[in-house]
Order: structure tokens, then C-alpha cells, then sequence
């Protein structure tokens, strides 16, 4: 309570200043709170629309022969599949997530940048209303891939130019949150939140953001030749004009592969704060897990080329990329090592949060395992397109990257809501999505192993069991989804249990010195020094 | 101590200003130089 009013006292007489009401609060929003919860509603409908194109694939790949659909949409659910969930539900879900908490985390009133942080989101739905609308016009959406490899995605009808414009709106947008948050990080921390001492969530989010300001612009960069190829008569990536479609691989790959980190490091920011407070311990090794986090996006620009081992590349080029991959392990490790020596004679508790971070512990670690099978080159001559390649990045992204976006969400909700969520329904969540993940992909790693192409509707009937096996996963993992929105639906109507300021017993941070709710405008003065003693843990 | 406050608060627009202006150029000039490589290259 004495936490509570101090938060209160100081941002009271700030408290006027309410948010607009009608559509004019979410259009006009410059409010680092509403962007957030824009964010995060737009990445929840879109893990909905991409979610329901996996159940189309995996519906068509429950039998072998062609029953639901044609190959060609087949092939179009994959690649939409893809640029949804990484451009519309997990890109736009951390970069909510990041609004909502690094102001309150750095002790600023808002983003640095409120007016360019709304134009950052109200792209986002043009963007994907292009890229759905792919669907409608002749030639349907595009179907070569998200990779979008030339000369096959050169070859799409009038939904092509339409991706392109939708990939670039995407980019400038991802771009321009980055900015945002990289200024507000540098700027905009109060007195005596150094950088040393803020939340591993802000460290993560701030080498990401340098990740996208480097990586977006170079798809940006490919996408617009792959345009000017198909309609303006230039010859980049066509090898009758003299040009080299392998070049496509190398720019695209070199945005790529930092953007699976793009994807996976603020991850690492989330979980680093979840498992010290269900562990009441500090964390393990701070400074080592910034210098990781550092190491590993340093890493992430020189390995592109372990994409492409098949495609053909001097021993030399072989060797560095096999063993550039490999060092990744390192400060993965690191971190891994860091997590589980926090937890090491903790007081643990297993409330939704910490489930889906432990989930997370040990099937992102089989992800990053399988990640060094394939960086070794005459292995990955055999797995190279093919469904073990499936199951590495589905592991490292589902219950990877999407498990510790759920996990984040069940921690911070009762702050952001000031009431309790129903954790029972959290814990069911929690436990069917991690069996029936484990169901749906862990059977892919067998049929990749024994040969199965990855991006075909029909297949060889000696892969039948596990693909059974998998699509059953699917629709359990699918179906057990929709209970979050319930949860969070339930936890927003109610008029249950009220959320203490704190929340949990052993969280700390300058979030957890706020109310819950937070005030609509927080910290429009700085905290005072011991607010900052209480809630700086470093 | 108030026209103390607004100064720094001037300093921090400025700064804050300068520094999203040199990120986008950052941005702008991975972007061309991607291009540029493409076509020195081709």
C-alpha cells in the first residue's frame, strides 16, 4: 500500500489529463499505454488470421493426396502463413509490449516520439489489409515462400507488387517504433536508472531495435529490385540479364537470419525478468546477460550464409559459417546457464507466467539444439529443406517467441488491468499449449529426418502416422489458443480479486512502484530516490 | 530553478530530435548502399 500511495501522490495531480473518448482516443492516440494495447490487439488478431492458415495447411497434410485444397493455395497459406506471424503477431506484439512497459520500466512519462510511435502502428493495418487483400485479386497471394526467392516469386500475378508495398510499409514501420525506442532508452530514463541497472527487458528491446534500424531497410532494399525486376526491366537477380539470383539469398538472408533474433531476443528480456521474481532471487549474472544479448546480435550479421550451404560455396565460406553459427551457442548458453542458476535454491512458484517461462527454458533450448545440427554442412545437406528444419525454428518460435509474448502477458496483465486474471484457466492454458505443441512439432523432426520436403500439399504415404500425429497437435494447439482471449476478455469485464501494486511477491521494478491500474500518464515526474532504491534491482 | 528545468527539457527535445534524425538517416543508408552493392555488382 505504502508502494501504492507513493505512486498515487506523485501522479495525481496529473490525473486530469484522461484519455479521449469514442474512436478519437485509439485514431489520435498518443499515449504510450493505448499504442501498446493497439499493438497487442492487432498482434492477437493476427496470430488469429495466421493461426487459422496453419490449420488449413496442417487439415490438407492430415492425409496423404490432395483433399482440401489446391497446391497452389497450399502454397500461398504457407508463405502467408509465415509473413503474418513474423510481420503481424510476433513483430507487433513486442513492439506492444515494449510500449506498454519500457516507459513505465525506465521511469519516463512516454515515448520519446508519441506522434511518430502512433503513425508506427496505424500502418500496421494498411499493411496487412494489402497483404490479405493478395488473396482476392488474379494470381492469388503470393506463394514462392516468405523468403520470396527469385525467379519463383517473380512469377506471381497481381497480388506480387501488392506483398512488396505491404512488405515495405511493414519495414517502415518496424523501423520507425525502433527509433523510437532506442531515443526514448537513451533519453528519456529518469535519473538513476543507468543503463546498467534497467531491466533486461529494456537491454533486449534496445539491441533489437539496432537490429531492425540495420536489417529492415536491407529487405526493404530487396524487395524493391525484385519490384524493379519484375516491372521495370532491370536485371538484378535474373540470370538471363546477367544478374544472380543467389545474390537475392545473400541480402535477404542477411536481413534474415538477425531477424529470428529480432524475433527471439526481446524474449529473452521477458524471461530474464519473469524467473528472478517466482525465484525471489536477483538474477544470475546481469552484466553477462547483456553482454550475450550483445554477442549474440553481434553474431547474428555474420552467419547468413548457413542458410544456403546447399546452394554451393567455397570450403573457406563452409567452414566460417558452420563455426560463426556454432560460437552462437555460446552466449545462449550463457543466458541458458544464467536462468537456471537463478532458479538454483530458489523459492519457486508455478504460476502462469514462470509455467510458460520454463516452457520455454527447455523447448527453446531443444530449438537451439536442433539450430546446431543444422549448422554443420553435411548434415544440413541432408535436413535442407525438409520438415526437420520445419520443427528447429517452429520450436524456437512457438514455444520460443510465443510462448514468452504469453508469458509476458499473464505477468504484466494484472498491472495493466489492476485485477486478477483467472490463473486456473492460465495453468489449463499453459498445459495444453505446451503438450499439444510438443504433438504437433516434435513429430516433424522424425518425418524430416526420413526425407519429407517442407512447402508440399501431398506427400509419400510412409510419412502418414506422424503427420497424423502432427496435424491432431495442431488442431489441439489451435482450439487451446482460444482461451487466452477469454482469460483476458474475463480479467477486463470482471469485477474479481483487485491487483496490488506489486502484484507478485517477488517482483521488482520501477512498473511494480506504480498502481495497478497504472495512471493514464506515469511518471510525468521523475521517481524520487527511493522509489528508484526500491524499484532499481541491479 | 524552473527556467533551469526548461532549458534541460529544450536540451532533451534537441537531443532526443538529433538523435531519432541520425537513426533514420542510418536506416536510409543501409537501405541505398544494399541498392548501391546490387548494382556496382550486376
Amino acid at each position: 500500500m505504502a508502494h501504492e500511495h507513493t505512486a498515487d501522490h506523485a501522479h495525481g495531480e496529473h490525473d486530469h489529463h484522461g484519455p479521449a473518448h469514442g474512436w478519437r482516443r485509439w485514431v489520435y492516440a498518443t499515449n504510450h499505454k493505448d499504442i501498446g494495447t493497439m499493438y497487442l490487439v492487432f498482434a492477437c488478431i493476427m496470430f488469429f488470421v495466421g493461426g487459422a492458415m496453419a490449420m488449413i495447411i496442417r487439415a490438407e497434410l492430415f492425409k496423404p493426396g490432395l483433399q482440401l485444397v489446391d497446391p497452389q493455395f497450399f502454397n500461398s497459406m504457407t508463405t502467408m502463413h509465415a509473413l503474418i506471424m513474423i510481420f503481424g503477431a510476433v513483430m507487433p506484439a513486442w513492439t506492444g509490449l515494449a510500449n506498454w512497459m519500457i516507459p513505465m520500466q525506465v521511469g519516463a512519462p512516454d515515448m520519446a516520439l508519441p506522434r511518430l510511435n502512433n503513425f508506427s502502428f496505424w500502418i500496421l493495418p494498411f499493411a496487412f489489409t494489402l497483404l490479405l487483400g493478395t488473396l482476392f485479386v488474379p494470381g492469388g497471394a503470393p506463394a514462392g515462400g516468405w523468403t520470396l526467392y527469385p525467379p519463383l516469386s517473380l512469377q506471381g500475378g497481381d497480388g506480387f507488387p501488392m506483398a512488396i508495398f505491404a512488405i515495405h510499409l511493414m519495414g517502415a514501420s518496424s523501423i520507425l517504433g525502433s527509433i523510437n525506442v532506442v531515443v526514448t532508452i537513451m533519453n528519456m530514463r529518469a535519473p538513476g536508472v543507468g543503463l546498467l541497472n534497467m531491466p533486461l527487458f529494456c537491454w533486449s528491446w534496445l539491441i533489437t531495435a539496432y537490429l531492425l534500424i540495420a536489417t529492415m531497410p536491407v529487405l526493404a532494399g530487396a524487395v524493391t529490385m525484385l519490384l524493379t525486376d519484375h516491372f521495370f526491366g532491370t536485371s538484378f537477380f535474373s540470370a538471363s540479364g546477367g544478374g544472380d539470383p543467389v545474390m537475392f539469398q545473400h541480402i535477404f538472408w542477411f536481413f534474415g537470419h538477425p531477424e529470428v533474433y529480432i524475433l527471439i531476443l526481446p524474449a529473452f528480456g521477458i524471461i530474464s525478468e519473469i524467473i528472478p521474481t517466482f525465484s525471489r532471487k536477483p538474477l544470475f549474472g546481469y552484466d553477462a546477460m547483456v553482454y550475450a544479448t550483445a554477442a549474440i546480435a553481434f553474431l547474428s550479421f555474420i552467419v547468413w550464409a548457413h542458410h544456403m550451404f546447399t546452394v554451393g560455396m567455397p570450403l573457406a565460406g563452409q567452414l566460417f559459417f558452420t563455426l560463426s553459427t556454432m560460437l552462437i551457442s555460446i552466449p545462449t548458453g550463457v543466458k541458458v546457464f544464467n536462468w537456471t542458476a537463478t532458479m538454483w535454491k530458489g523459492s519457486l512458484t508455478f504460476e502462469p507466467p514462470m509455467l510458460f517461462a520454463l516452457s520455454f527454458l527447455f523447448l527453446f533450448t531443444i530449438g537451439g539444439f536442433s539450430g546446431l545440427m543444422l549448422a554443420v554442412v553435411p548434415a544440413d545437406f541432408q535436413y535442407h529443406d525438409t520438415y526437420f528444419v520445419v520443427a528447429h525454428f517452429h520450436y524456437v518460435l512457438v514455444p520460443g517467441a510465443i510462448f514468452a509474448i504469453m508469458a509476458g502477458v499473464y505477468y504484466w496483465l494484472p498491472k495493466w488491468t489492476g485485477k486478477m486474471y483467472d490463473q486456473k484457466l492460465g495453468t489449463w492454458h499453459f498445459w495444453l499449449s505446451t503438450i499439444f505443441v510438443n504433438v504437433l512439432f516434435f513429430p516433424q523432426h522424425f518425418l524430416g529426418l526420413a526425407g519429407m520436403p517442407r512447402r508440399i500439399p501431398d506427400y509419400s504415404t510412409q510419412f502418414t502416422d506422424w503427420n497424423m500425429v502432427s496435424s491432431i497437435g495442431a488442431f489441439g494447439f489451435g482450439l487451446s489458443q482460444l482461451l487466452l482471449p477469454y482469460i483476458i476478455w474475463k480479467c477486463v469485464k470482471s469485477s474479481g480479486e483487485k491487483a496490488t501494486s506489486h502484484v507478485w511477491e517477488g517482483s521488482h521494478g520501477l512498473e511494480w512502484e506504480l498502481s495497478s491500474p497504472p495512471p493514464y500518464h506515469s511518471w510525468t515526474d521523475p521517481p524520487s530516490g527511493d522509489v528508484i532504491k526500491r524499484g532499481v534491482q541491479h | 530553478m524552473g527556467t533551469l528545468k526548461q532549458a534541460e527539457d529544450l536540451e532533451r527535445r534537441a537531443r532526443v530530435r538529433r538523435s531519432a534524425l541520425v537513426l533514420g538517416l542510418v536506416a536510409l543508408s543501409f537501405y541505398v548502399a544494399f541498392i548501391a552493392m546490387s548494382v556496382a555488382r550486376a
